[in-house]
């Protein structure tokens, strides 16, 4: 099986100066956890997550540590409730790892798995043709075991 | 890859009713909801067919989701553009001999500004890739009827051709813009152009005066056929009789079979076969969609393409 057995085939993505809360409102909507970040053409240039937003209100804190120190939690809202107006430039994944279309499945289980990413961009000529959820690569792996 | 631009996109109810009347109490005998919209009809027969096609459009609440949802599952591309509003439902209502009793069509959610241009800035992104557009269906409220008429023409400053299916304002608005190809909505329209569309003659003469605005194909639906119109000739594209079973989606399916042809060569007569081949095919199903390409090819040697000359 390859990487597009196993896509979505959907190019919902954002543009280095989409705002922060416009990134919040789009994946609220469309139950992603994340989005390719691309150029006027289509070329996957970074990656943003609910994870990005969240941390921009806790800059350098670092939340897969296992603790969270924070000094002002009126503070740390407050400055959540700004960062809707950050640009997506300045809190995405810049250069995300990304696959061909012709991947195969080991490669994509290893990739999504050894850097813990809920959604995988695959690209064609560098530019979005879908994404891979984890949601949709477990439905897709029972399939196929189940065949 | 072939783009196709459903704004109002909406959920179609089908029930299918043993009954001739429904002024009475009805119960269902047969029911089915599918995805609905000129543009994502079309996107059926483009991907039977096995082009690249991605579905656009605004889409919002539980209908949106299952919109998106029933798409993905057919491997097509969605760049939705998501709301705060719900996308509509359209009921449609036949009888045991598929003849469509009622249809009832919801007006669609109000469109923000934001929202708007959320959409505008996708819709440039798939511009730089895509072959072919095609505009189709209904304006959701809050979009200025000028709207076709300003993606027709950021689409001509990509060198993007351009096909457009409307009515009223958005096809008066869009044909300004002298979009490759137009087919006019002309259900439930008593005329055209100014023109009362009453006979051949008359939907000539109204397809004519589309030319007149730079277009280069008009396509008018008839009773059993299409007209195809272009500055030098007119085409009739005559359909075999048979027993239809939805009715709905014929008009989509022949533009998507025309576009097939036309994205790679101006092919009209074969264009034409196409486009009567995958309409004959999508009246076959209740889900009003060509279900297959062997269906669609089994009918290429049944469809009647003769020029007409009516000058």
């Amino acid at each position: 099986m390859k990487a597009k057995d196993m896509m979505i085939r959907d190019l919902t993505s954002v543009t280095e100066t989409t705002t922060l809360r416009e990134v919040e409102n789009l994946l609220y909507h469309s139950r992603l956890s994340g989005v390719p970040v691309v150029d006027n053409e289509s070329k996957v240039i970074g990656y943003i997550s609910e994870k990005d937003i969240i941390e921009s209100a806790f800059p350098g804190a670092g939340m897969g540590a296992g603790m969270l120190f924070v000094h002002n939690w009126a503070q740390t809202f407050l400055r959540l409730s700004q960062a809707g107006e950050g640009l997506v430039k300045d809190y995405m994944t810049k250069d995300p790892i990304c696959v061909t279309e012709d991947e195969n499945d080991a490669m994509v289980v290893e990739i999504m798995l050894s850097g813990h990413r809920k959604v995988l961009p695959v690209v064609r000529d560098e530019k979005l043709v879908g994404v891979i959820t984890r949601s949709n690569l477990c439905r897709v792996l029972m399939k196929k075991e189940n065949k | 890859m072939i783009a196709t631009i459903t704004l109002n996109s909406a959920i179609d109810k089908v029930f299918i009713l043993p009954a001739r009347v429904i002024e009475k109490l009805n119960r269902v005998e047969k029911g089915i909801v599918i995805p609905g919209g000129g543009g994502i009809n079309s996107a059926y027969t483009f991907h039977v067919l096995g082009v690249e096609v991605v579905v656009m459009g605004f889409i919002g609440g539980e209908a949106g989701r299952f919109t998106e949802d029933e798409i993905r599952k057919t491997q097509i591309s969605t760049n939705f553009t998501y709301i705060g509003g719900q996308t509509r439902t359209d009921y449609i209502i036949l009888n045991k001999y598929s003849k469509v009793l009622a249809q009832i069509n919801e007006k669609g959610p109000w469109i923000k500004p934001k929202e708007m241009e959320s959409f505008i800035e996708s819709f440039k992104r798939v511009l730089s890739r895509c072959e072919m557009l095609l505009l189709s269906g209904s304006l959701p409220q809050g979009v200025g009827t000028d709207f076709y008429a300003r993606l027709i023409n950021m689409a001509h400053e990509k060198n993007v051709r351009t096909v457009l299916k409307a009515s009223g304002e958005a096809l008066s608005y869009g044909i300004e813009s002298g979009p490759y190809m137009v087919q006019p909505n002309i259900k439930g329209v008593d005329s055209l152009m100014g023109i009362k569309i009453i006979d051949v003659r008359k939907r000539v003469e109204a397809a004519r005066k589309i030319l007149e605005k730079g277009v280069q194909i008009v396509v008018m639906n008839g009773d059993g056929y299409y007209l195809v119109v272009t500055p030098e000739r007119i085409w009739e594209v005559g359909l075999p009789k048979i027993e239809i079973i939805n009715s709905v989606g014929m008009g989509d399916a022949f533009i998507g079979g025309m576009m097939y042809i036309l994205k790679d060569r101006e092919d009209l007569p074969e264009a034409m076969r196409y486009g009567g081949a995958a309409s004959i095919s999508s009246a076959l199903q209740v889900e009003a969609k060509v279900e297959n390409k062997e269906q669609m090819e089994h009918f290429f040697d049944k469809i009647e393409v003769k020029e007409l000359n009516l000058s």
